[in-house]
Formats: C-alpha cells, structure tokens, sequence
C-alpha cells in the first residue's frame, strides 16, 4: 500500500505546485491579454507593385544573396483575408520561403465593397490573375510562374491554369475541393430545394461577412467555446497565445463575398459540381482540368472539416501533368498552412517540392 | 521513476483528454442534426425570412431617408462606382508609367526601386534519398 502512495504523493504535489503557478500566471497574462490590442499581421518586408479596385498585387523583398530563378505567386481565397500566408515573424509561410530564397509574390483581393458585388469567376480568372501575372512577368523578367492557391484560391489557380495552358510552371493547391459531392454539410446546406441563392444575392449584393462567419462556426459548432477554454487552460504559455490571437484575429476578420460570384459558386461549382465534371463554362471557355500539364502538387489536412478529403482525392486524375503529387498532411485547414504544425510540415516539404522545380 | 508523472494522479491532464473527447463528441452530434434535410429546410426558411425583413427595412429607410432629403445607400454607391472608376483610370496611368520603367531600367524589380539578387540559386543537394 505504502509504496505506491509514497511514489504518488510526490508526483501530486509536483502537479498542485505547477498548476498554482499557472493559475498565478493565468491571472497576470489574462489581464495582459485583455488590455493588450491584436498582434500585427502581415509583416514581412513588400512593396504592392499593382492595385485595381480591392486587389493588391504585393512583391516581398527578398532576404538572400541568390533567388530561384521562377517567381511564385500566394492567391487567396475570397472567403478570407490574405494575412493567412503571412501571420507574424516565425508563423508565415511567406517569410519562410522568402529566407529560403524564392522571390515571392502576393495577391490580396482585399475587402469586396458594395459596388464589387457584380464580380464573377470570369473577372477573376480571366482577367485579374491574368493581369497579376503578365505584372509578375514585367516585375521578375521571368516568364515562368509557380502559383500557389490555399482552398478557394486553389479553385481559381486551377480554373486559370486550365484556361491557360503553357503559362505556369508549376500549381500547388493546398486545402482545395474539386469536387462538391464531397464537400459534406456546406452541399446539404446549399441544397437548391432550401437554399434561394438568388433571393440573397439580389437582396443583399455582397455575402455579408456575418453569414459566412456563422457558416464556418456551424461547421464545429462547439469549437468555439473550446477553443476559448484552451486559451485559458494555456494563458501562462506566451507562444501558445501569441498563436492563437494570431490566427484568432484572422478567423474573426471575415470578409464579404462577391455576390454575383458567390452566386455562381454556388449554382455551379457547389450544387451542380460543373468544376469537376468539366462542364464549368467561363468567358464561353470550357474549363478543363485535364489540360493542365504543369507540375502539379495538391496537399490536403487530415482532419479538415471545411474541405474534407473526400473533396479532392480524385484531384490527381483529373490533371494531365506528367509530374503529379498529392499528399495528405496532419492538420486541419488552418493549421495546415499556419503555425507551429505547419511550420514543421507543410513548409520544408514544401521547399523541398519547389526547390527542385524553381530553377 | 519518481518525476515521471502519471496520467493516474493528474486530473488536470484528465480534464483536458476529456475536454477534447467533449468536443468531438458535441461536434459529432450537431453535425448529425444539422446534416438533417429538416435542418436544412429550416435554415432555408429562416434565410428567406431575415433576407426578406432585411429588403422591407431597405425599402422602408430609404423611402424616410428621401423624404428628409438625405441620400441612400444607392446614392453612395452611385459616388463609391464613379470613384471606382477614376480609381481605375489611375491604375492604368500607373500601369503605364510602370510598363516605361521596366522598359527603360537595365534589370528587372526596378518597379519598386530595389534591385534584385541573381536568380542563379540551385536547390540544396539531396540528402540520402530524392522526392
């Protein structure tokens, strides 16, 4: 009897004296965290190179003393602010590939205002990543291009590079759905029996930002709460908080959509999957995955619950590249392009893939 | 050994496994509700209703607003398209003058005033086996 307790004994004392001081701490840091403003964003050293309307076009300044020779460009999703790619020193994929070596490029949609509200697929992949690219090209003297889409910014990377063939050298898609079968309840929700996607649209113009903020939480819907606890149980721990107000900061900062695209994201790539059937007609061009050939890397989180896996692991077929890969990493959507994991992951691996196909 | 700590005599560490269990568990049940097609109808009609309250409060404020002789949010968006426009016409002046300069610099990333480093970096060597 004695023996076990005697062993025991020490252990909870060593366990009340560690949760005392983190109680201690909890109360100082939380105080601190209350009267401390938001972390800034967004603060890798770039000059914005081209604007129209909303769209920023930003070039980050290199930090070595040779860069790869192919520019890479980060193209946003248009749910989201593009401060994801580049949370805070230490917590940005764009830093790390910039002190890797890449000549990395932005583009920032920015906030849709009400008059945005007739943009549609055709206005962005038609001609705003066109125009970002041929600025590109001016920019680095380059003709070659790698482009990198993160979830929606992965649909229009691919629509580009099928309307586009020959005009990238390689495409990574991270955390992107192709197929709309697999996009669990966002399909259920957007079931046109119930769903007046019209109605919306024509009432409200833009998708105000609170309805697609409501959306996402539904999707965990007790996350929140949790993840607030989290931040209690973890205040004494300066990373950890520094983390979550970081990427915190960026799921609050929702942003409007563009209604008459959302429309048609709706209509078109949601309820009737025309992306992955190959019936998608943008500008009266048929937008074919299968003429994309260039080296192609898709890479989606295991546990991701805004766009599951089975959204995308026929992904590989449907593209002609020879040099092809898809990968699933560990991680849900956010955490697997920011923060600790994905700096442990994503990122070297991502270098690794690029390096190879940068020069 | 003595300092290993057991799950056993930690109910902080207890209390944590079951938070997580909690919230897969909770998730799990509300994503099955909400999977529902009557979920779903009630969403649709809760939409329909607030969308519909939203457009009767627009047409009500914007008939008070023009009785006070004030403009609407139509108004400001005839303003915000005309400043779009103008904004366009100087991205395309800025264009141009950026096209000039590239033209004209003898090495690319002029645009932004720096220049660039060579574009000569080669991909590190492959450590034991390749991708």
């Amino acid at each position: 009897m004695s023996a076990n307790e005697a062993k025991a004994d020490p252990a909870i004392a060593e366990v009340v004296r560690t949760e005392v001081a983190r109680t201690i701490q909890r109360a100082i840091k939380g105080v601190q965290y209350l009267a401390t403003p938001d972390p800034a964003v967004g603060q890798t050293p770039k000059d914005t190179i081209y604007r129209r309307g909303t769209l920023e076009l930003h070039h980050y300044r290199p930090t070595c003393d040779e860069i790869y020779r192919v520019p890479l460009v980060f193209v946003m999703s248009l749910v989201s602010k593009a401060f994801i790619f580049d949370l805070g020193p230490g917590q940005s994929i764009v830093e790390f590939l910039v002190n890797k070596g890449y000549d990395v490029y932005l583009i920032d949609w920015g906030v849709p205002r009400p008059q945005d509200s007739h943009l549609k697929l055709e206005d962005y992949v038609l001609d705003f990543l066109p125009a970002c690219a041929a600025r590109i090209a001016a920019d680095s003297g380059e003709s070659d291009l790698t482009m990198i889409g993160y979830c929606m910014g992965g649909q229009l990377a691919l629509m580009y590079a099928a309307l586009h063939p020959g005009v990238l050298k390689n495409l990574v898609c991270l955390a992107t759905p192709v197929n709309a079968e697999g996009m669990g309840l966002f399909r259920t929700w957007s079931d046109k029996r119930y769903f007046d996607v019209d109605q919306i649209v024509d009432t409200l113009g833009n998708v105000p930002a609170e309805v697609l903020y409501n959306s996402f939480q539904m999707l965990r819907p007790v996350q929140r709460v949790m993840s607030e606890i989290r931040l209690w149980d973890n205040m004494w721990n300066d990373d950890f908080v520094r983390s979550y107000r970081l990427i915190d900061r960026w799921g609050r900062e929702q942003i409007p959509f563009p209604g008459e695209c959302f429309r048609q994201m709706t209509k078109e790539i949601t309820q009737e999957n025309k992306l992955y059937k190959g019936e998608l007609m943008l500008g009266g061009r048929r937008v074919d995955l299968h003429s994309i050939e260039a080296a192609f890397l898709a890479v989606m989180a295991e546990h991701d619950h805004i766009v599951p896996f089975d959204s995308a692991k026929e992904m590989l077929e449907m593209i002609s590249s020879a040099d092809k890969q898809q990968v699933v990493m560990k991680g849900g959507h956010v955490s697997l392009l920011a923060g600790a994991n994905a700096s442990g992951r994503l990122w070297p691996f991502l270098d690794t893939w690029l390096s190879e196909r940068s020069v | 050994m003595a300092d290993q700590k057991s799950p056993a005599v930690d109910p902080f560490t207890a209390w944590r496994d079951w938070l997580g269990q909690a919230e897969r568990q909770l998730n799990s049940f509300f994503n099955d509700v909400m999977g529902r097609e009557q979920y779903t109808r009630a969403m649709g009609q809760f939409n329909t209703f607030s969308v519909n309250m939203q457009k009767s409060m627009t047409e009500t404020m914007s008939r008070y607003l023009s009785s006070l002789n004030l403009p609407n949010r139509e108004d400001f968006g005839a303003i915000m398209q005309r400043l779009t426009a103008i904004e366009e016409r100087l991205g395309a002046i800025e264009g141009n003058n950026g096209d000039a300069t590239v033209a004209s610099s003898a090495s690319h990333g002029a645009i932004a005033g720096t220049l660039r480093p060579p574009r000569t970096k080669k991909p590190p060597p492959a450590k034991g086996k390749g991708n």
